[in-house]
């Protein structure tokens, strides 16, 4: 392979690095890697080191940091060291550090988009579970105990939907 | 004044459209943390069901199995990353018949599904790289949360996991010192200027891609729409400044492209970069009717054909350096001036 600068020499120095939170391969002759080392504003910066400076691990709380993804088992540490997940747990287990994080890169942090017909169904159901879950804690703290009730009723019913979804696709993959 | 209809057509501005979706399988760790075989049996779980596909056929290829120049070429056409061409343990990829659609395996993501299509199509990409998602995913269980939409490895790819690049060809935006400019307003609208082989690339020949930045909180359709409107914007804005260039600096134009001209089809030997100044002065010239020595040339093409390897494969000759000049050399005074 060419060198990615100067499209010349044969490219024997080989790089991975982060642009906008994007693994990179750069793959240089030695001369322009010489050239990129000396010319520090070439370099591009690396998401981990952002997310490290703008996510301290001074403000997690101590339970977050000392867990780890049960699945993969990284910690959120690790996590901003390298900016990219070990699995898809890992965003149940820091799931509270997840949203602060994915709102300060996409000024927000719910989907709204295409969801895979498969789980269309759960989806809307833990979607409107979640909204009434809120509509509850705000009844409890008004203490509309008779409204309180009802939503209680209805978060029961939704369970028993998902598990209902839950199981149908366990079977479908038996 | 010029007829800006004349100035103004999108084929002469707009190369082509990619349209990226990353999607992770349940059950799997990402790619980085998986063991070789894990990545493997996932890739040929992915391959069998392609196999299925009854709308077109694709072939694989293990990144293990090319050598340097085959996988360089890959990347020179847009076909596979620089990553994947990197991922020498277990990257591989499935490539249709036709070419538009990529499906790479075990980048960053277990897969990317990646359509091109040339000029701007984006609504037609996006809907042919949804409906390989769709066939892939009745197949397989796809990593998706309920808050947070289609999980990725990395946290600016997620939500709808939905990348969409639009290649331009900016020559009078260039030529004026405004790409800067360009790149401050784009970023205010969520979108980003990159150079010609993406992210960390510097531009050649005032090749550029503009994609989106944010993936989760906005519907697919509204990415793209949006795109589509900025892209809108940002041929008019190269239009403007051909007018400019062909109203307040008619000779200073003209002598710059008949200059290029000149020089690309006297030489002996030429390097990438600097052929690729040339023909960009060229198609402007094209475009803003200053030359008509080459009627009817596929300019983009020839700007693809002579890249450091692809103009290897092209001729089916190995070469070095040297040998690389001379031959872009002949080739393209060859098709330019058409020579037998």
């Amino acid at each position: 392979m060419l060198c990615q600068i100067c499209n010349q020499n044969e490219a024997n120095m080989h790089f991975t690095t982060t642009v906008n939170g994007e693994a990179v391969e750069k793959h240089l002759c030695e001369e322009c890697a010489k050239n990129q080392e000396n010319l520090e504003f070439n370099i591009p910066l690396s998401l981990g080191e952002f997310l490290g400076e703008l996510f301290s691990i001074d403000e997690l709380t101590e339970e977050s940091e000392e867990k780890h993804c049960p699945e993969c088992g990284i910690s959120y540490e690790e996590f901003l060291e390298t900016g990219k997940f070990g699995c898809a747990k890992c965003f149940e287990t820091f799931e509270d550090n997840i949203s602060e994080l994915l709102k300060s890169i996409h000024g927000q942090d719910e989907h709204i988009g295409k969801i895979p017909s498969k789980v269309e169904n759960k989806v809307e159901y833990i979607r409107e579970k979640n909204r009434i879950e809120k509509l509850l804690n705000q009844a409890i703290l008004e203490e509309e105990f008779e409204k309180a009730a009802e939503y209680r009723d209805l978060i029961k019913d939704l369970d028993d939907k998902i598990s209902g979804v839950e199981a149908d696709s366990n079977k479908n993959i038996d | 004044m010029p007829n800006m209809e004349s100035l103004g057509k999108l084929e002469d501005i707009v190369i082509s459209t990619r349209i990226r979706l990353a999607r992770n399988i349940v059950g799997h760790k990402m790619p980085e943390y998986m063991n070789i075989k894990e990545a493997n049996d996932l890739s040929k779980e992915i391959v069998n069901i392609m196999k299925m596909s009854k709308d077109d056929e694709y072939e694989y290829y293990k990144i293990r199995d090319l050598d340097d120049l085959e996988k360089t070429c890959f990347v020179e056409e847009h076909l596979i990353s620089p990553k994947l061409y990197g991922s020498i343990l277990s990257g591989a990829f499935l490539l249709s018949k036709n070419r538009r659609t990529t499906i790479l395996l075990n980048e960053e993501d277990h897969l990317r599904i990646q359509t091109i299509y040339k000029g701007l199509n984006l609504k037609q990409a996006y809907a042919e790289a949804s409906k390989t998602d769709d066939f892939l995913e009745e197949q397989l269980e796809y990593s998706f949360h309920e808050k947070f939409g289609y999980i990725t490895s990395c946290p600016t790819n997620i939500g709808t996991g939905l990348r969409a690049s639009v290649m331009l060809h900016l020559p009078a935006i260039s030529i004026t010192n405004n790409i800067e400019e360009l790149v401050n307003i784009l970023r205010k609208l969520g979108l980003t200027l990159r150079g010609m082989y993406g992210e960390g690339t510097q531009s050649i020949g005032a090749i550029y891609q503009i994609s989106n930045q944010k993936t989760l909180g906005i519907r697919e359709e509204d990415i793209l729409d949006r795109l589509n409107k900025v892209i809108a914007q940002v041929i008019d804005r190269e239009n403007e400044m051909r007018a400019f260039l062909l109203n307040e600096r008619k000779i200073d134009i003209e002598d710059k492209i008949l200059r290029s001209y000149g020089l690309i089809t006297n030489n002996k030997k030429i390097g990438f970069n600097e052929a690729m100044n040339y023909l960009s002065d060229i198609k402007l010239g094209m475009g803003l009717g200053v030359i008509d020595q080459v009627d009817g040339l596929d300019i983009n093409k020839l700007m693809l054909e002579i890249q450091p390897a692809k103009i290897q494969c092209k001729l089916g000759v190995r070469m070095d350096k040297r040998a690389r000049e001379i031959a872009r050399s002949e080739y393209i005074i060859k098709t330019l001036t058409k020579e037998e």
